[in-house]
């Protein structure tokens, strides 16, 4: 199965430990998101997904290509988040025998307020979705392929019956002006 | 705008279009994560290795001794025969059994032995 993160990975493996920060940026939004699902919680979600990202580089060596990367991950990321809820109910049980607090809600989802030094996603998304709607057709096409539904160049290809260079530079294009329009929202790192 | 820059704001438009984003998040989550792995292992080096069996080694001889002085008894065995005597004999090493009285129909003595 191909695998468009194998030559970073590799690069991992053989010592180069510092492009790990690709992956990271690469699904920390996605493996954040996937560990709130079970934690109901931000700050927790965020412990949870450094865990998972820390024990996916600890094992690397194990890591077979045999599926992609980002599954493999998002396994990895589900079995922590599962430990996680495990080891909350276990500390549940023990305040709720001493204080009855099964009630209480998860701390996080009553503040939706941004903390300081974080990324307002809510404020990206809607902007990535204005300016997504806006694209041109051919371009938005490309962008749904590609990173919605996850297909293939060759599937691309095949779908819009367009040669897979067209449709690498038609997605690099459309690419470039979704990122710049987040840039504003990073400008302060 | 560097490519790591590029690469985190590619994440981002991919997790908002695939709706698979969380509502907001840390600036630092990478970076906290590469201070973690690059951290130098407190690991196994030459010393701590050399210092881990000396104090095994350490406790091993310490306890056999502690073993070998409760548990051994202090017979010390000879291949030769023993020819010294023995200066204070006891009760037990006498050969002779000691005649006991029967108190049934007689009044026992003051020092006698009752038979069993």
């Amino acid at each position: 199965m191909q695998d468009d993160d194998k030559p970073v990975l590799d690069e991992i493996i053989n010592g180069n430990i510092s492009k790990y920060e690709i992956i990271i940026n690469k699904y920390q939004a996605r493996i954040i998101s996937l560990c709130f699902r079970y934690t109901k919680s931000y700050p927790d979600a965020e412990e949870v997904a450094q865990e998972a990202f820390l024990k996916a580089y600890n094992s690397l060596n194990k890591f077979r290509f045999e599926s992609k990367f980002y599954s493999w991950l998002h396994r990895i990321a589900i079995n922590c988040s599962l430990n996680y809820i495990n080891s909350k109910e276990k500390t549940k049980e023990k305040e709720t025998i001493s204080e009855n607090s099964g009630l209480t809600e998860h701390k996080g989802v009553a503040s939706i307020e941004t903390p300081y030094n974080a990324y307002n996603m809510q404020t990206m998304a809607e902007k990535i979705e204005s300016v997504y709607n806006s694209l041109p057709e051919d371009l938005k096409l490309v962008i749904k392929l590609r990173d919605i539904d996850d297909l293939s160049y060759d599937e691309m290809s095949n779908i819009a019956k367009l040669p897979i260079g067209t449709i690498k530079s038609k997605l690099h294009r459309a690419r470039e002006i979704l990122t710049k329009a987040l840039e504003k929202y990073t400008e302060d790192e | 705008m560097n490519n790591i820059k590029n690469i985190k704001l590619t994440g981002f438009v991919k997790a908002i279009l695939k709706k698979e984003y969380p509502l907001y998040m840390s600036k630092d989550f990478s970076s906290k994560i590469m201070k973690q792995i690059n951290k130098p292992s407190r690991g196994y080096n030459f010393f701590n290795y050399g210092l881990q069996i000396a104090s095994a080694m350490t406790f091993a001889i310490i306890t056999l001794f502690v073993m070998d002085s409760v548990l051994t008894d202090k017979i010390q065995y000879s291949k030769s025969s023993i020819n010294q005597e023995v200066l204070s004999p006891t009760r037990n090493v006498a050969n002779q059994m000691e005649k006991c009285e029967d108190t049934k129909d007689s009044i026992q003595s003051s020092d006698g032995l009752k038979c069993k």
